[in-house]
C-alpha cells in the first residue's frame, strides 16, 4: 500500500487500465484471473482515495479564497 | 564790410554753388578704405571712404559690383555735391576702381586666420546651448535697440527664465574691454547658464570691434556658453564665429536661446495626451489577458480535472467488474458442459441400463486374458454387487477357449 501511495495517481490508472485491457482476454486461466481482478480493486481503491482526498483539497482551497475575496 | 546774415538754406545754396563751380571739386579723384557700406532698394549705394584720419561720404547712382566690400581700398572719381536738406556734403561717384584689400580688412582677414588655425571655430569646441536654460546674462548696451528686441521675444516666448543685463559700451575704444569684463563677470559668478552677446545694426567701423582678437580670445575661454547676435543678417564678425552660436539679429538670439512656452505646452499637452492613451491600450490589454487567464484557469479548474479522472476511473472499475464476471461465467458455462459430457459418459448410466462392471482384485476386466478359469471376480450391476468364480472361458470368434 505504501508503495502505491508514492506513486502518482497517473500511474495508478495506467496500471489499473492495463490490468483491465489483460483481463479482456477470455482466455485467461481463472486463478491468474482472480490474481488480476484482486489487483485491479486494490489500485481502484487507491485511485478513489488519491482523487476523494484531492477533491476535499480543492474544495478547502476555494472556500479559503471565496473567503479572501 | 558789411556782412549778410544768410538764412540756413541761402547759405547751404550758396555753398552747393560754389563747389560746383569749382573745377577741382568738381572733379575730383579720391583713394580711401570703404566702411559704411549700404545698398539701398532703389538703386543707390551709400558708403564712406577713409583714412587714418579723417572720412567722407560717398553716393553711387547705381548698383555696384561684388567686390564692392567693406574693407577694401577704393579709388573714385567723381564731383563733391551738397545735400542742401541737411548740409552734408558726399562725392557723387562718376566711376570707380578697386585697388586692394584695405588695413581693416587685412588685419581682419590675419586675427581670422591666426584664430581658425589654432581651432577657435571648431565645431568640436563649440558648447551646448542649454534647452531650458535658468537665467541668461545679457551682454549690451541698455540705451541700444538690442535689449528691448531680447527682452521682449524673451519675455514672450519663455517668461520664466530669469535676465541678467551688463550694461556695455557697445562701440567705441571702450567697447571690448567692457565685452570681456561682463564675460569675465558671468564666469568667476557662474550666474547665469548661458550668455547672449549682442548689439543692433550700426556702421562697419562701429561694428569692428567684435572682430577684437582679445575679445575672441574670452569668447573662447568662456565656460559658459555664448550667443553672438552682432548688427544685421548680413554681418558677421569674428565673435560670432569663435561664439558657441550665431544669431542674425539680437531678436534671433532670443528666439534661439529659449524655448516657445506655449509650444511646449503643446507638446506637454501632446505627451499627456499619449501617455493618457498608452495607458489605457495598456490596461485594456491587461484585462483582455486576465479575462483570458481566467477563463484558462476554469478550464484547468482541479475539480474538472478530478472529475474527468473519477470518470475515467469508473469506467476502469465497470470494465474490471464485467470482466472478472464475464472470466467467471465463462468458466462456469465451460464447466457445466464438461460435466454434461461427464455425466454422459458416466458408467453408472451404462450400469442402469442392465450392463455389469466386472473386476478382478479391483481391477476391472476388459478382456479374458486377464482371467483364468478358478478366479473369483467381482460384478457390479446397478443395485449392488456379487461374486462369482470362472468355470468357463471363451473368446469371441471361438466361444470357448
Amino acid at each position: 500500500m505504501n508503495k502505491e501511495n508514492e506513486n502518482n495517481l497517473e500511474d495508478l490508472l495506467s496500471r489499473l487500465e492495463t490490468i483491465v485491457k489483460e483481463m479482456s482476454d477470455e482466455t485467461l486461466h481463472l486463478n491468474v484471473a482472480l490474481e488480476k481482478y484482486e489487483e485491479g480493486i486494490r489500485l481502484y481503491r487507491i485511485c478513489r482515495k488519491i482523487l476523494d482526498e484531492t477533491a476535499l483539497k480543492v474544495e478547502l482551497i476555494k472556500k479559503e479564497n471565496e473567503m479572501e475575496s | 564790410m558789411k556782412i549778410k546774415t544768410f538764412k540756413v538754406s541761402e547759405l547751404n545754396n550758396y555753398i552747393s554753388k560754389t563747389l560746383m563751380s569749382n573745377p577741382i571739386l568738381h572733379n575730383v579723384k579720391v583713394e580711401g578704405e570703404i566702411f559704411n557700406f549700404k545698398r539701398t532698394g532703389y538703386g543707390y549705394t551709400f558708403f564712406s571712404l577713409k583714412d587714418e584720419q579723417s572720412k567722407i561720404n560717398c553716393i553711387i547712382h547705381e548698383e555696384v559690383s561684388s567686390e564692392f566690400k567693406e574693407g577694401i581700398s577704393m579709388l573714385v572719381k567723381g564731383k563733391l555735391n551738397l545735400y542742401e536738406k541737411n548740409g552734408t556734403y558726399s562725392i557723387l561717384v562718376d566711376h570707380y576702381t578697386v585697388i586692394g584689400n584695405g588695413q581693416h580688412y587685412h588685419e581682419y582677414m590675419k586675427i581670422k586666420e591666426e584664430l581658425e588655425e589654432k581651432g577657435y571655430f571648431d565645431k568640436k569646441y563649440k558648447k551646448p546651448i542649454p534647452l531650458f536654460p535658468k537665467k541668461i546674462g545679457l551682454i549690451t548696451s541698455v540705451s541700444g535697440a538690442a535689449v528691448e528686441d531680447v527682452i521682449h521675444v524673451i519675455e514672450k516666448r519663455y517668461p520664466l527664465v530669469c535676465l541678467s543685463i551688463f550694461d556695455i559700451k557697445v562701440q567705441g575704444k571702450d567697447a571690448v574691454e567692457n565685452m570681456i569684463e561682463a564675460i569675465c563677470y558671468f564666469n568667476e559668478t557662474q550666474s547665469c547658464d548661458l550668455i547672449i552677446l549682442t548689439r543692433g545694426g550700426g556702421s562697419y567701423d562701429e561694428l569692428s570691434v567684435f572682430n577684437d582678437r582679445a575679445l575672441a580670445e574670452e569668447i573662447f575661454k568662456s565656460d559658459i556658453p555664448i550667443i553672438s547676435a552682432v548688427g544685421h543678417e548680413n554681418d558677421y564678425f569674428i565673435s560670432d564665429m569663435v561664439a558657441d552660436q550665431r544669431a542674425a539679429t539680437p531678436s534671433a538670439a532670443a528666439q534661439i536661446c529659449v524655448p516657445d512656452i506655449r509650444m511646449l505646452y503643446r507638446q506637454i499637452e501632446d505627451q499627456i495626451k499619449d501617455i493618457q492613451m498608452f495607458f489605457e491600450e495598456k490596461l485594456t490589454s491587461l484585462e483582455s489577458d486576465l479575462r483570458y487567464y481566467d477563463r484558462f484557469l476554469s478550464i484547468l479548474e482541479p475539480s474538472v480535472q478530478l472529475n474527468y479522472k473519477k470518470h475515467f476511473l469508473q469506467n476502469l472499475y465497470k470494465n474490471l467488474e464485467q470482466s472478472i464476471k464475464k472470466i467467471t461465467e465463462e468458466k462456469a458455462k465451460q464447466s457445466d458442459v464438461c460435466f454434461i459430457q461427464l455425466e454422459a459418459l458416466s458408467p453408472v448410466r451404462i450400469i442402469n441400463r442392465g450392463y455389469a462392471s466386472v473386476e478382478k482384485e479391483g481391477k476391472i476386466l476388459s478382456t479374458i486374458k486377464d482371467v483364468d478359469l478358478g478366479d473369483v471376480i467381482k460384478t457390479g450391476i446397478s443395485d449392488g454387487y456379487f461374486t462369482s468364480k470362472i468355470i468357463e472361458i471363451y473368446d469371441i470368434e471361438d466361444e470357448h477357449v
